[in-house]
C-alpha cells in the first residue's frame, strides 16, 4: 500500500488535490481512500489530506501516520514549530515539496536524510500560493511522482472539477496547468510501499473519570502561545504622518490585533494579524497600505 | 437613559478575547464575538454550541480571559440554565459574593439557533432564564463547508443547494428567527450588524439593564462560505443594511422598533452582486425574475414597517 499525506493551507485546494490523486489511482484499478483531515479547515490555516492506494482492499482508517510520500504545498509550513510536516515522517518517506530551495539547502536546513523531490511553482506564477489552483499543481506533481499516466490525471480532474461546479474553460485551464507541472517534476526517487493492516483486533476501552478523560484548559487568554505560522503573505503598514487616530482600524479588527501607543496611534501586532485587510479597506483616510511580508 | 457610548471612540479598550484563534482571516463572527465580549466586560461565561466558534478554544489554547463552556449544538441554552442555577445557588450559600456573579452568554451559529437548538432556546426563553444569546448568523453551516441551514437565504448557493437546471440555489426562504424569538415576548431581542458597531453597543448596553432573556441575532459575513474577499466583510454587512435586506431592529417585551432606517434603500442587487453565492443570478445571464422577486420581498417588508 502507498500512503500519501498532503499538507497545505486552507484555500489552496489541498482537499481537491487529494480527491484528484485518489480518483486517478482508482481509475487505474487500485483500491483507494482519499479524505481531508476533517474539522478545522480554515482559510490560511495549516490543513492536511490523505490518500491510501492499494492493490488489495484497504482495512486501515483515519489519518496517515507513516506516509510513503509526504507532499508539502507551501514551504512556509516548515516555519511552524508546532505543525511542521517534516516532524511526522519516517526515514524512508519520500518528501515532495514546493519550494525555491534546492535539495541540498533543504536537506541541510532541516537536517533531512529523506529522499527529496523539489519543484518550484513560484517560477510559473509568483501568486499561485494564494490561489485554489495550487491544489491542482500539487495533485499533478504527486501523480507524476507516483508514476501515474497523465491521461488518468486528466480524466480524474474532469470528474472532480465538474463535481465542484467549475465551468469547462476553468477545467481546461486547470488541466493545462496540471500538464505543465506534470512535465516539470523530475525525480529519481521511488516511493516505497508500506504494509497495511491485514487483520483487525478488538480494543477494550476503559472508563476514565471525565476530570482526566476530557479536555480542560485551566489557563486564560493563552492563545497567543500557539505557533500559527504565516496566515497571509501581506501585512498592513500605517502611515503615521497622515493617521487621524479615528480608531476605525482598531474597531473593525476581528483578531484584536490592534492596540494603541501612548499618543493614541494604532499599532499592529503582526503576530496576531491574519492579513484579512479589513483595516485597509475601512480606513477613512486611506493611510494603511499592504506590503509583502518578509520571509523569515 | 443616556448612553455611555456616544461614538465609536467610546468602545471599551480592554480585550476579553485575545488574538491567536484558528478562525478564518476576516471572520465576521469573530469581530462580533470580540465586540460583544468587550461590552459584557470581564466576568462573562460563554456557553458555546458546536459551530465555527468551536475553533475559538482548541486544546490546550483559549483566547478567552474568562470561562468558556463547550456543548453540543442542541444544548447551549440548557447548559446556560445549569450554569445560571449553579451561580445562584453559590450566591445563596454565600460561597461567592453577589458582586462576583458572572453574566451568562450563549454563543451559537445560525444552524444551532434556527434549527438544531431552537427547542432548547424556546424552553429557556419561556422559563425567563437570565442570559444573553448571541447568534452569529452566517447563513449556513460554515464550519463543515457551508451546507444550507434554515437561515440560508432564498436563491443562495450552498454545498447542498447548488444552482442547477432545476433550481436557482436554495428554494426555501430564510427562517425568521427574530419573529420566532419575539413571539415568546422576551424582555429584549435585537438584530445587530458588524458594520453598525455604535448601534450594537447601544443595544447591548440597553439589554444589560434588563433581567431575563436578552437575545441578539448578528449578521455575520463569512468569506469562504459567501465567496467574498475577507477585506470586504464590513462593506458587505453595511450593504445588507443599506439595501434593507438586514433590518436593524429591537423588540422590548415584544414591541418592535427599527433602530436604523434608510429612507432611500439601495437596490438589493448591489448586495447580491458582491457575493459568489449569488453569482448565478448574474452569470452567465441575468436572472431578472429572481432578482425582482428578492427586491419585492424586501420592499414588502419595509412597506409594512414604514406604513
Amino acid at each position: 500500500m502507498i500512503n500519501v499525506s498532503l499538507h497545505g493551507r486552507g484555500g489552496q485546494g489541498i482537499k481537491t488535490a487529494s480527491h484528484i490523486i485518489g480518483t486517478a489511482a482508482f481509475l487505474s484499478g487500485s483500491y483507494v481512500q482519499d479524505q481531508p483531515l476533517y474539522g478545522a479547515e480554515r482559510r490560511g490555516a495549516p490543513i492536511s489530506a490523505y490518500v491510501r492506494i492499494s492493490r488489495q482492499p484497504i482495512l486501515e482508517r483515519g489519518t496517515i501516520e507513516n506516509p510513503s510520500l509526504q507532499v508539502i504545498s507551501d514551504d512556509s509550513l516548515l516555519e511552524s514549530a508546532a505543525d511542521n510536516p517534516l516532524e511526522k515522517i519516517r526515514e524512508s518517506t519520500v518528501v515532495l515539496i514546493n519550494t525555491s530551495l534546492t535539495k541540498s539547502d533543504l536537506a541541510s536546513k532541516y537536517s533531512l536524510k529523506n529522499p527529496l523531490i523539489v519543484f518550484d511553482l513560484a517560477k510559473f506564477d509568483p501568486e499561485i500560493i494564494s490561489r485554489p489552483t495550487l491544489g491542482i499543481a500539487v495533485a499533478a506533481a504527486t501523480c507524476r511522482t507516483l508514476e501515474m499516466d497523465f491521461d488518468l490525471v486528466r480524466q480524474s480532474m474532469i470528474k472532480e472539477l465538474s463535481g465542484i461546479h467549475l465551468d469547462k474553460d476553468d477545467i481546461a485551464m486547470s488541466i493545462d496547468l496540471a500538464k505543465r507541472v506534470y512535465d516539470m517534476v523530475t525525480h529519481g526517487e521511488t516511493v516505497m510501499e508500506v504494509s497495511g493492516i491485514r487483520e483487525s483486533g478488538i480494543f477494550e476501552m476503559k472508563f476514565h473519570n471525565p476530570a482526566v478523560s476530557t479536555c480542560s484548559i485551566t489557563a486564560t487568554g493563552n492563545s497567543m502561545l500557539r505557533e500559527r505560522g504565516r496566515w497571509s503573505g501581506f501585512q498592513p503598514i500605517i502611515d503615521y504622518e497622515r493617521c487621524t487616530k479615528c480608531m476605525i482600524c482598531y474597531v473593525y479588527c476581528p483578531d484584536s490585533a490592534y492596540t494603541f501607543d501612548s499618543k493614541g496611534y494604532p499599532v499592529v501586532n503582526y503576530d496576531a494579524c491574519k492579513g484579512c485587510n479589513i483595516c485597509q479597506t475601512e480606513c477613512p483616510v486611506k493611510v494603511i497600505t499592504l506590503v509583502k511580508r518578509n520571509k523569515t | 437613559m443616556a448612553s455611555r457610548y456616544g461614538t465609536l471612540r467610546d468602545i471599551p479598550l480592554e480585550e476579553e478575547v485575545v488574538p491567536g484563534t484558528m478562525l478564518c482571516a476576516g471572520c465576521g463572527g469573530a469581530l462580533l464575538v470580540r465586540i460583544f465580549e468587550k461590552m459584557l466586560g470581564p466576568g462573562a461565561i460563554t456557553i458555546n454550541a458546536a459551530g465555527c466558534m468551536s475553533l475559538l478554544s482548541v486544546f490546550p489554547y483559549t483566547p478567552f480571559k474568562s470561562s468558556w463552556f463547550y456543548i453540543a449544538m442542541a444544548s447551549a441554552p440548557a447548559a446556560a440554565q445549569g450554569v445560571r442555577d449553579a451561580l445562584d445557588i453559590l450566591i445563596d450559600r454565600k460561597r461567592i459574593e453577589r458582586e462576583d456573579d458572572l453574566k451568562v452568554l450563549v454563543l451559537t451559529g445560525d444552524g444551532a439557533a434556527s434549527g438544531i437548538g431552537l427547542q432548547a432556546t424556546s424552553g429557556a426563553i419561556h422559563r425567563g432564564l437570565d442570559f444573553y444569546y448571541l447568534a452569529y448568523d452566517n447563513e449556513g453551516y460554515s464550519n463543515t463547508g457551508f451546507q444550507a441551514s434554515e437561515s440560508s437565504p432564498f436563491a443562495s448557493s450552498t454545498k447542498t443547494t447548488p444552482p442547477t437546471d432545476l433550481a436557482e440555489g436554495s428554494i426555501l426562504q430564510k427562517k425568521d428567527l427574530f419573529e420566532i424569538w419575539r413571539a415568546h415576548k422576551p424582555p429584549y431581542v435585537a438584530t445587530i450588524s458588524p458594520a453598525y458597531i455604535g448601534d450594537m453597543m447601544h443595544k447591548i448596553e440597553k439589554a444589560g439593564r434588563m433581567s431575563g432573556p436578552k437575545l441578539f441575532i448578528a449578521h455575520s459575513p463569512c468569506p469562504p462560505g459567501w465567496g467574498i474577499d475577507s477585506d470586504k466583510v464590513i462593506r458587505i454587512a453595511r450593504l445588507a443594511v443599506e439595501t434593507g435586506i438586514w433590518p436593524l431592529k429591537e423588540a422590548i417585551n415584544g414591541e418592535v422598533t427599527h433602530t436604523i432606517i434608510h429612507k432611500k434603500r439601495r437596490p438589493v442587487e448591489e448586495y447580491l452582486g458582491t457575493q459568489e453565492r449569488f453569482a448565478h443570478l448574474f452569470r452567465p445571464a441575468r436572472n431578472e425574475r429572481i432578482i425582482r422577486q428578492m427586491q419585492q420581498n424586501t420592499d414588502d417588508y419595509w412597506n409594512a414597517v414604514l406604513k
